[in-house]
């Protein structure tokens, strides 16, 4: 096996995971995501000789072949996704407790703005630097760092809202 | 930061994969890089000694090759090393899925135009040198001189319309790329003999179309003549004047439509029009008089003997 592929198959076993969660909070389709998270990395492969960053490059990938779907067939709407909730395999145990944390979080990231929703899945969930997150946007570090601020306000004010909507 | 939100994300990391759901597209993809043996980059020359093969034969080696290699060899120019398999193999299986004369006509344009394409594309690129030139401006010759070929076929088969068609298209775009062409100053030849060709298919898309029109003239006129005499036997029947008369004039209206006819067969669309034109008049000159009979009731036998006499073909 050569460099190139021992590289790329590292990348993989350290971010299939991530990207694939990245894409499932975009689509909510377990088969989906696995299928968009494949081709993100056949994609890349495609391209690793000129690959830089294969991690920024992944994610961007991933974003391209996400809006290409919800361009294609009409993008699952988060409204549908409340009656599902999340979609874990195993853990039985936990299950009615993330169904219920799952519709939650869907009611509030559909309330956010797409723009900061983004970043803030890419932040907080995929653990992505605001300077990978650039990287893989296309944005500057600066927007990125601004939206994430903004985006955070407003899921502050959309969850206090909630929580306190919830103890009344 | 909220509590809530924190709890929130904890579970959302919690969707991962399964070990067996990450291990299967592992395998899938350690197929597509085993696939991918088509190390392009370090054998360069592999592809130059393509030579014309039948068809068939063109079929196998884009099925072994694969889809990928075939598509990217679209976007090559010459002198790369995919290049051969893009004008020996993909052109050629396009010409040959090409059916009616007039796809292949079309195509044969495309062909010619693709050469100046890439002459375009290298001259940009600084890669143009007088020996790729001379090999290109060799194939769009070629290719025009078949697309001529091809043309002239349609016009022998009366497939007018497409002749002109492709005429048109190909005197277009010829024009197009002969200004771009003169942008480079390497390709003042190619240029001029882009230039020379948009003007051959235009004259003869400019021959053609006037064919085109006369015919379209010709059969036109046969239409109207026929809608007027028979517009003249229903003003007969309807309002049952000197009927042995009329039917005369109707009669040498319709032998002068014959004649045209005639004409017409062997495609001297002019004389087939002058003759239809006049069966038109003669058929309106009965209904004219049919007409005033009928108001005036004067007896216009007399005048249609006349007419008759006057118009009898000798």
């Amino acid at each position: 096996m050569n460099p190139l592929e021992r590289k790329f198959l590292k990348a993989y076993d350290e971010l299939s995971d991530a990207i694939f969660r990245h894409c499932y909070f975009r689509v909510f389709n377990r088969e989906r995501a696995k299928e968009l998270m494949q081709e993100t990395f056949m994609r890349a492969w495609e391209n690793i000789g000129e690959v830089q960053n294969l991690k920024a490059f992944l994610y961007k990938v991933a974003n391209n072949l996400i809006i290409d779907e919800s361009r294609k067939k009409k993008a699952v709407s988060l409204e549908d996704m409340q009656e599902e909730g999340f979609d874990i395999p195993d853990d039985k145990k936990d299950r009615p407790m993330n169904i219920l944390a799952g519709k939650e979080l869907i009611k509030i990231l559909e309330r956010l703005d797409p723009k900061y929703r983004q970043v803030i899945m890419m932040r907080y969930l995929d653990d992505l630097s605001p300077k990978e997150i650039a990287e893989a946007t296309g944005e500057s570090e600066n927007n990125v760092s601004v939206r994430i601020y903004r985006g955070m306000e407003q899921l502050r004010r959309l969850t206090m809202i909630d929580s306190r909507n919830q103890s009344e | 930061m909220n509590r809530f939100f924190i709890e929130i994300i904890k579970k959302a990391k919690k969707v991962n994969l399964s070990k067996k759901e990450k291990a299967e597209i592992r395998a899938n993809l350690l197929v597509r890089m085993g696939a991918d043996g088509c190390q392009i980059n370090k054998r360069s020359s592999i592809f130059k000694f393509i030579k014309p093969m039948p068809i068939f034969a063109s079929l196998l080696v884009m099925a072994m090759l694969g889809g990928g290699v075939s598509f990217a060899a679209e976007n090559s120019l010459p002198g790369e090393v995919l290049y051969p398999i893009k004008v020996k193999i993909n052109e050629e299986v396009r010409a040959t899925l090409a059916l009616s004369g007039e796809a292949k006509a079309d195509w044969e344009a495309r062909r010619a135009e693709r050469r100046l394409e890439e002459l375009e594309k290298l001259a940009v690129a600084g890669k143009l040198n007088p020996e790729v030139k001379a090999k290109i401006e060799a194939n769009f010759e070629k290719h025009a001189e078949k697309t001529k070929e091809r043309i002239a076929k349609l016009e022998s088969k009366a497939d007018i319309k497409a002749a002109a068609d492709i005429s048109s298209k190909l005197e277009t775009s010829l024009r197009a790329h002969g200004k771009i062409l003169k942008k480079f100053s390497g390709a003042a030849s190619t240029a001029a003999k882009a230039d020379a060709e948009a003007h051959t298919a235009s004259t003869t898309r400019a021959a053609i179309e006037l064919k085109l029109n006369s015919e379209t003239a010709a059969y036109g006129k046969l239409k109207s003549v026929e809608h007027k005499i028979q517009e003249v036997r229903n003003f007969m029947e309807k309002f049952g004047t000197t009927t042995a008369e009329a039917e005369a004039r109707l009669k040498l209206a319709e032998e002068t439509v014959a004649e045209g006819k005639v004409k017409l067969e062997a495609k001297a669309y002019g004389e087939a029009f002058a003759f239809f034109q006049k069966a038109h008049r003669i058929a309106q000159e009965a209904k004219l008089l049919m007409q005033a009979a009928k108001e005036l009731r004067i007896d216009v036998r007399e005048e249609l003997k006349a007419t008759i006499l006057k118009n009898r073909p000798h």
